[in-house]
């Protein structure tokens, strides 16, 4: 049965995290959802933060660069990536204090209307919820999630591994392998999954 | 989604015949066609399931393809092509015997939306230089 899976907009910043997850839900490895609201809070705060990565990278500031760059990737995602808009989710409730940030409440909001089991975040607040056994529904890292495919269904978390690497090799113009790409997953806060690949490779 | 294909043989409705002959006919065909009475609890199921069905009453095995040959087609692992067909994402069916068979327009179709992806995918990347923002 495929994993229905809710993704938070933080995620969406990081290259080889979204490509994963555009390539799984078109393989069909994942029923990804997302909402109105999660688009919203990505192209509100998606500035600031693609700059400060550009600035991490000695590279310069570009606002506007950055707002067409958000919009193209939301669009891209919208047309292409399979994922599912939640809807009507204001009524659902939550347990009081189940998130220390009321502004949060719209994900699990949503997320629970969709009936997903996990909620793939970035966010360390949403992982208190995975104590609320009611909810039916825990919040992971992209890489701890990524692991347990890999554990449940390795050759179904290969296709998608390939597939995401023949997109990179496409964009650089030539081939990569998966060593290189073990080494990018290493610096693209995948280091369990890249642990993984490894001992794969080596089998 | 569940494709349901019906390969058995059913007489033509005579003309004016009253209800109760139809249900006499149904009980009839359900007596002495074990494929019908099965295919026909596998549709109430379904029903209880909420589950989308298309009964072929004419399957044809020109316009189906093996596990195998969609595997060589998508270059994917059997358990992916058969997580496309179980989730709905290609249209097929299984046998009797219960293998997978998969539509071959399905299939088609699916290559096409894939590589449109990649495409579109490819032009973002191209267009944006996304690799310089993002983490």
């Amino acid at each position: 049965m495929t994993i229905k899976v809710f993704v938070d907009a933080n995620l969406l910043f990081y290259k080889l995290i979204s490509d994963l997850l555009f390539d799984a839900s078109n393989l069909g490895l994942i029923e990804a959802y997302w909402s109105e609201t999660v688009i919203a809070e990505y192209l509100e705060h998606g500035p600031r933060v693609l700059n400060k990565i550009r600035r991490s990278k000695g590279l310069p500031e570009n606002l506007e660069a950055a707002q067409v760059m958000l919009q193209n990737k939301v669009i891209l995602f919208r047309e292409h990536s399979g994922f599912i808009f939640v809807e009507e989710y204001e009524d659902i409730k939550i347990p009081e204090g189940a998130l220390n940030d009321k502004d949060d409440a719209h994900i699990l909001k949503a997320a629970l209307k969709a009936k997903c089991s996990v909620l793939l975040t970035l966010d360390k607040d949403f992982r208190k919820i995975s104590s609320i056994a009611d909810l039916e529904i825990v919040a992971k890292k992209a890489d701890d999630f990524f692991c347990e495919l890999f554990d449940k269904d390795e050759d179904q978390m290969m296709d998608v591994i390939n597939k995401t690497r023949d997109g990179l090799g496409r964009q650089k113009g030539r081939k990569v392998n998966l060593i290189e790409l073990v080494e990018m997953m290493k610096s693209g806060c995948l280091i369990g999954l890249s642990q993984k690949l490894n001992i794969y490779l080596h089998k | 989604m569940k494709v349901l294909s019906l390969q058995t043989h059913i007489e033509p409705q005579k003309e004016n015949s009253a209800p109760s002959d139809k249900a006499r006919r149904v009980f009839e065909l359900m007596n002495t066609n074990p494929e019908l009475a099965d295919l026909f609890l596998r549709v109430t199921d379904s029903i209880e399931d909420q589950e989308l069905i298309v009964i072929d009453a004419h399957p044809d095995e020109d316009s189906y393809l093996k596990s195998e040959e969609v595997e060589k087609l998508l270059g994917m692992s059997r358990p992916t092509c058969n997580a496309l067909l179980d989730g709905g994402k290609i249209f097929g069916h299984k046998t009797e015997k219960g293998h997978r068979r998969f539509s071959k327009k399905s299939v088609f179709a699916y290559l096409e939306k894939l590589q449109s992806a990649n495409s579109a995918k490819d032009k973002f990347y191209k267009e944006t230089g996304a690799g310089d923002w993002e983490l």
